[in-house]
């Protein structure tokens, strides 16, 4: 119900955002991913009207919005700072809205408890923002800006100046209240994991352009390009040519070295050249064998990592790759301690595994 | 400078509205027109500032060799120095206590620090000006440096303040951690890093030291003007475009050092090599300035207190020159400013140049020194009548200097009536354009005349009817004024004046369509002195310059200059032709017109209650 | 070892601010209250003649006008100063440079020589009569020295950069985001200036209230230089109480009330704006 089409923005001989289409259906946790000064910001910007488009459109349930000032369009914003206005109290602050909209007193005062209790802050209506810490701040500016209903609502970046753990924890809340609130959210950060935790889907973003959007999980098992490949979790990369194409297998050549095989379903020309990408997790860490093995690769162990719940080892491969391996530490606990460093290994992955990006 | 937020590179379009910038633009013109408005007119060729006459390089000339002016501009430049420096000590060290510590009447401490920037700065002078007297400092260097100090305390404290408001505190554990004591904290981390906010603290207090006026005006003493002040009596005193022509080369300087301190806040941060060499010079600098300071010290001065333009300038040059001794002068507008002065016992004349009945309470003082007049053998070319006069009676204490009378001064080109009377000082028909003295005696004197009392009577019930007078008169007049009665006739602001003989003579000749009128009730009379204060420190330097003061091819050249008769018969003769007939025309006049007013004693309380009263309605 | 410390560090500008600030206050109380001796001076003892004088009307009436003067030339300049802020504080960083150093520009030049200046261009055949008369708009010159008109353009050009600076400075600090919030939830924009803006510009605002409003009582530059005889104010009396009059305990009684009201007025300030907020203060 909100789309986006060619949008652009563009300042002085910069581009911000370059022609971007999107389209966020009504009820969604739509997420806006990218690191700073790829755009993601701009957009919301643009949407909740502080910055004026260059080009392009901006679409609420079919009507064009382009041209309102933010105090006209039915869209509201949660603040990276919060933005609570420090002569005011909380109520005062949640109440803003509603006074401008000259809603009758006792409706204002409901509205304002009712969102208050969303939020889990009943009872700190007459306390000052400075007397709030981060977190309570937060749900102040939340509840400030849902008890207007909006169709739409903006949060950016809210989670930045949280502490982990609280973060965590409402991220959680964030996600029950979406659902039971039913409000389209569209939430921009730079922090993937509150990306692919949050969203039902995903525009990753890079230097003005959305490289891919798309469920959190396809934009992490099936990335589109290089850099979301790369931006999401860790990912290991190899340069390869195509060998041979068929419907049920594909063959590669890598870094002009090894010949794997893949099983996927696009079409590539022999000769062509690719992007291989392979996860950490997807990859397994063995004894090198006498007989070379399908997909496996030998090198030697140069690093070895204990996390906790898994091991992370890293490889280098003749030619000086580095490729890096995680193993889950219940699975691999007996044999985790044969793996020596300074010594030979093989690391090899299952052929439905991996993710070919065309160059 | 405030570090401003972040851009406000916005679309909201807050703050664009066109009215908004008409507004701002036309607020910066109102701020910014006086600079080019001095700047132009200093090159006007007329002698009045404000009629323009044609262009003209003339008082660039005047200012840069007035001898004056480079003298004020030196001792203000000193003064701002060891000011600054010594309030950016003490401010930090406020700045520093302020951030680091907790402590009972922290609060109390802030206030003390705050509170002189926010009290009107003549109370601080005024407060400053007892506490010297009270411990007999002496007002002088030593006095404004201490003053100016004050001030500038608690503005070097905020500045120093904001910045170590953001200073990162774990820096100073950082080094105490690695073994650092206190002290080499502060000298290796602490100030390294804050130097930039001291570095503008203390720029920001020489300026503020530069551009002090009233609070130097109370605490400086006979040879400590500062460029303010001397601006000041320009001012007040005798405007010509030169004051213009300093303006703008002030303004010039100041534009070229703001735009080199920038460029040095630039080049000092990328070069520290840089940094030593301007330390260099800095130090160059004030080692120069103290020097000359103490070199200046040790030659000999005269310190001359006396009206403006009371002295041919000529002859103050030539006395420099024959005797090598530094002529200093201040100037006072009246004899009871003059009086309050020397009263503040902080003050440090040598010679001074009173009217005969403040020559006779001076004596009842005992303020004035005996004159020697085994110093003065040009003393014999004094007309005697004017040395045993009923205010010296023996004639031990003052030298007589020049005589005259108030009168009425006025432009015959407006006023065709004759001019005979007080009265028409009074006549409602030149309202907004009559200017009466601001001198109590005077103004009080003519205020009597109008209510057909007399002064020296010292009668209450009378000053009380010439006061009445005087209020009745006080809605038509421009000014009280005893400076700038030249520049308000000649610019037409004001055709009738009450001035004195001297002045009127000297624009006479210029402008004969200005006539001078002595009315026929009678005018006061005065007879103006050289006299040696008691505590004067260079009595020979001051009895050396009134014996060539007195010798008659002076005496004749002070004449042609300031116009106002001396009583030096052999003088008188070599005055030349024009001057004297109109000089003979006051020596001839009719006695009985001419009134010479006694010291009131203590009725001068009563006087002065009534002439505050009058000024202040 | 850290009291050590804090005593070396206050020591010098507690004991300067004593001897050279409070004491010398103090002095002026005394002097207020002390009889005259003849030349001006005090003579031991108490006595309150001096401030009974200024219950006589001329003083009362004195009194007025200086507060007429100082609300009046305080209005104004707010008036003048609010929407240059208000400028220069949403400008972008290049434009609000430069209107910033055009502000502090004629600051760092001689007060005198600026005041001065504006007898050049009020006086009868000075800048602005000479324009109007040449270009026609008026036949007579206009009578715009040494009278009230020009005190208050003395006194409005000296005050402006004081209560400029304050008012920037709290504009400025305004976070663009709160702008943002409350246009976002509605407000439009004169709504946003009068709900959001302008509370926040309170601080700035009673800043430059102090700034101009207690000096102005003591300026006597600006009366002397460019006032007739209609506007002596208290700082023009008060100077002449020691220049000249030699009246030290009545113009100390004068000066002791200003310094009263000045403490009154920064009490309310501190009461109702924590100046411990030293961006307010520390404008340049």
């Amino acid at each position: 119900m909100l789309e986006l089409r060619n949008l652009t923005k563009t300042y002085g001989n910069t581009t911000a955002v370059f022609e971007t289409n999107l389209t966020i259906e009504k009820g969604e946790f739509f997420c806006l991913l990218g690191s700073s000064g790829c755009g993601k910001t701009t957009i919301l910007r643009m949407i909740a009207g502080f910055e004026r488009r260059t080009g392009g459109q901006i679409l609420l349930d079919g009507r064009d919005i382009s041209e309102d000032p933010p105090y006209r369009r039915d869209i509201n914003t949660v603040f990276q700072d919060y933005a609570l206005f420090p002569n005011m109290t909380v109520s005062g602050n949640v109440a803003y809205g509603l006074r401008i909209k000259k809603l009758d007193s006792s409706e204002i005062k409901r509205r304002v408890a009712e969102a208050l209790a969303q939020v889990g802050l009943t009872g700190y209506d007459t306390r000052m923002p400075d007397q709030l810490s981060g977190g309570q701040q937060q749900r102040v500016a939340l509840a400030r800006a849902l008890v207007n209903q909006p169709r739409v609502l903006l949060l950016d970046e809210p989670m930045s100046a949280l502490d982990k753990k609280i973060a965590e924890q409402t991220r959680l809340e964030l996600m029950e209240l979406q659902r039971r609130v039913g409000i389209t959210f569209i939430y921009v950060t730079h922090n993937q994991t509150e990306a692919l935790t949050l969203a039902d889907r995903v525009a990753v973003m890079h230097r003005g352009v959305v490289e891919q959007c798309a469920k959190p999980s396809e934009i992490y098992e099936t990335p589109k390009t290089r850099f979301v490949a790369d931006f999401i979790g860790s990912m290991n990369f190899f340069d390869a040519v195509v060998t041979r194409c068929e419907t049920w297998e594909t063959e590669l050549l890598l870094e002009d070295r090894w010949p794997i095989v893949v099983e996927q379903q696009r079409r590539l020309n022999p000769g062509q050249r690719v992007l291989f990408c392979l996860r950490p997790e997807q990859l397994k860490l063995s004894l090198v064998p006498e007989k070379p093995h399908e997909n496996g690769l030998t090198g030697i162990l140069r690093q070895k990592v204990y996390e906790g719940d898994l091991t992370r080892y890293v490889m280098e491969l003749p030619g000086g790759h580095m490729i890096t391996i995680s193993l889950h530490n219940y699975l691999a606990r007996n044999i985790r301690d044969f793996f020596e460093i300074d010594e030979e290994f093989m690391l090899h992955f299952n052929r439905t595994q991996g993710v070919i990006i065309p160059q | 400078m405030a570090a401003t937020n972040t851009s406000r590179a916005n679309d909201l379009r807050v703050g664009s509205s066109l009215w908004l910038k008409m507004l701002t633009v036309a607020g910066l013109v109102f701020l910014l027109l006086p600079l080019p408005v001095l700047i132009v007119y200093s090159f006007n060729a007329d002698r009045t500032v404000t009629h323009w006459s044609g262009f003209s390089l003339a008082w660039y000339g005047a200012a840069l060799t007035n001898q004056q002016l480079w003298l004020s501009i030196r001792n203000s430049l000193f003064i701002a120095l060891c000011s600054a420096t010594v309030s950016t000590i003490l401010g930090t060290l406020a700045a520093l206590v302020l951030t680091k510590y907790r402590f009972r009447g922290r609060t109390l401490f802030q206030n003390l620090l705050y509170i002189p920037v926010v009290l009107p700065e003549i109370i601080f002078g005024l407060s400053l000006m007892i506490l010297f007297i009270m411990i007999r400092l002496p007002l002088g260097f030593v006095s404004i440096i201490c003053a100016h100090v004050t001030f500038q305390l608690a503005f070097v404290a905020l500045i120093v303040l904001a910045r170590l408001y953001r200073f990162n505190q774990h820096l100073e554990d950082a080094s105490l951690d690695l073994g650092a004591n206190r002290l080499q904290t502060f000298y290796y981390v602490i100030f390294p890093i804050i130097a930039p906010a001291l570095f503008s603290a203390g720029m920001f207090a020489f300026m503020l030291s530069m551009d002090d006026f009233v609070i130097t005006l109370f605490t400086s003493g006979a040879h400590s003007a500062t460029l303010p002040l001397f601006i000041y009596s320009k001012v007040k005193y005798g405007v010509t475009p030169e004051l213009n022509a300093v303006s703008t080369l002030l303004i010039v300087f100041t534009i070229l050092g703001l735009a080199g301190a920038a460029l040095l806040q630039k080049a000092m941060v990328i070069s520290p090599l840089l940094k030593r060499v301007m330390a260099c010079i800095g130090g160059a600098i004030l080692l120069l300035l103290v020097t000359t300071s103490l070199m200046s010290r040790d030659q000999e001065v005269l310190n001359l207190y006396n009206y403006a333009g009371y002295i041919c300038p000529g002859i103050i040059a030539d006395f420099e020159k024959e005797t090598g001794i530094k002529v200093n002068q201040s100037y006072y507008n009246s004899n009871e400013e003059l009086f309050a002065r020397m009263t503040m016992g902080a003050s440090d004349y040598d010679l001074i140049v009173p009217s005969g009945f403040m020559v006779q309470n001076l004596i009842k003082l005992n303020m004035l020194a005996p004159i020697r007049f085994e110093n003065i053998p040009n003393a014999r070319f004094l007309d005697p009548a004017f040395c045993q006069v009923s205010f010296d009676p023996e004639g031990q204490y003052h030298i007589p200097y020049t005589y005259g009378s108030s009168g009425i001064l006025y432009n015959s080109n407006v006023i065709k009536e004759p001019v005979v009377s007080w009265s028409i000082l009074w006549d409602p028909q030149y309202k907004g354009r009559i200017t009466m003295l601001d001198d109590m005696r005077e103004t009080l004197f003519a205020g009597c005349k109008r209510a057909g009392v007399r002064l020296q009577d010292w009668n209450v019930a009378d000053l009380e009817r010439a006061y009445l007078a005087l209020a009745e008169q006080k809605p038509l007049l421009l000014r009280y004024d005893s400076g700038m009665i030249e520049s308000l006739l000649l610019s037409g602001a004001s055709v009738l004046s009450h001035y004195w003989s001297g002045g009127a003579m000297r624009l006479q000749m210029q402008h004969p369509h200005i006539r001078f009128a002595i009315p026929r009730e009678g005018v006061a009379m005065f007879i103006d002195s050289l006299c040696i204060p008691a505590n004067a420190r260079h009595r020979d330097n001051a009895e050396r310059f009134i014996n060539f003061l007195i010798s008659p091819e002076q005496s004749a050249r002070n004449m042609e200059d300031i116009c106002y008769v001396m009583p030096n018969k052999t003088a008188i003769g070599l005055v030349k032709a024009e001057i004297r007939t109109m000089m003979e025309n006051l020596v001839n006049a009719d006695p009985t017109s001419l009134e010479l007013i006694e010291d009131p004693g203590e009725y001068n309380k009563t006087m002065d209650s009534v002439w505050t009263r009058l000024r202040s309605q | 070892m850290r009291i050590r410390d804090f005593h070396i560090l206050i020591a010098p500008p507690l004991f300067w601010l004593l001897l050279f600030f409070a004491i010398p206050l103090g002095l002026i109380l005394l002097y207020s209250t002390s009889p005259q001796d003849i030349h001006g001076g005090v003579l031991p003892g108490f006595t309150l003649e001096h401030y009974r004088r200024l219950l006589d009307p001329v003083y009362v009436a004195v009194y007025t006008k200086s507060c007429i003067y100082a609300v009046t030339t305080t209005a104004i300049t707010l008036a003048i100063a609010y929407p240059m802020a208000y400028f220069m504080a949403f400008a972008r960083n290049s434009v609000k440079m430069a209107v910033l150093a055009m502000v502090m520009l004629p600051f760092w030049t001689n007060f005198l020589v600026r005041t001065y200046s504006f007898v050049i261009i009020l006086a009868q055949d000075g800048l602005i009569n000479t324009v109007l008369l040449k270009t026609g708009i008026i036949e007579e010159p206009l009578n715009l020295l040494y009278n009230t008109f020009a005190v208050y353009i003395g006194f409005i050009y000296g005050n402006l950069p004081f209560m400029l600076l304050p008012l920037f400075a709290a504009l400025d600090k305004l976070p663009q985001s709160h702008l943002e919030a409350s246009m976002d939830l509605g407000a439009g924009p004169l709504r946003t200036f009068l709900r959001i803006t302008l509370p926040a510009s309170a601080p700035g605002v009673a800043a430059g209230l102090i700034f101009v409003f207690i000096p102005t009582f003591g300026n006597f530059v600006v009366p002397e230089i460019l006032g007739g005889t209609e506007n002596m104010i208290i700082g023009n009396i008060i100077s002449r109480q020691f220049l000249e009059s030699r009246n030290w305990p009545f113009g100390s009684a004068m000066s002791a009330t200003l310094v009263m009201l000045m403490l009154v007025l920064i009490s309310i300030y501190i009461r109702f704006f924590d100046p411990m907020n030293k961006k307010n203060l520390s404008a340049a």
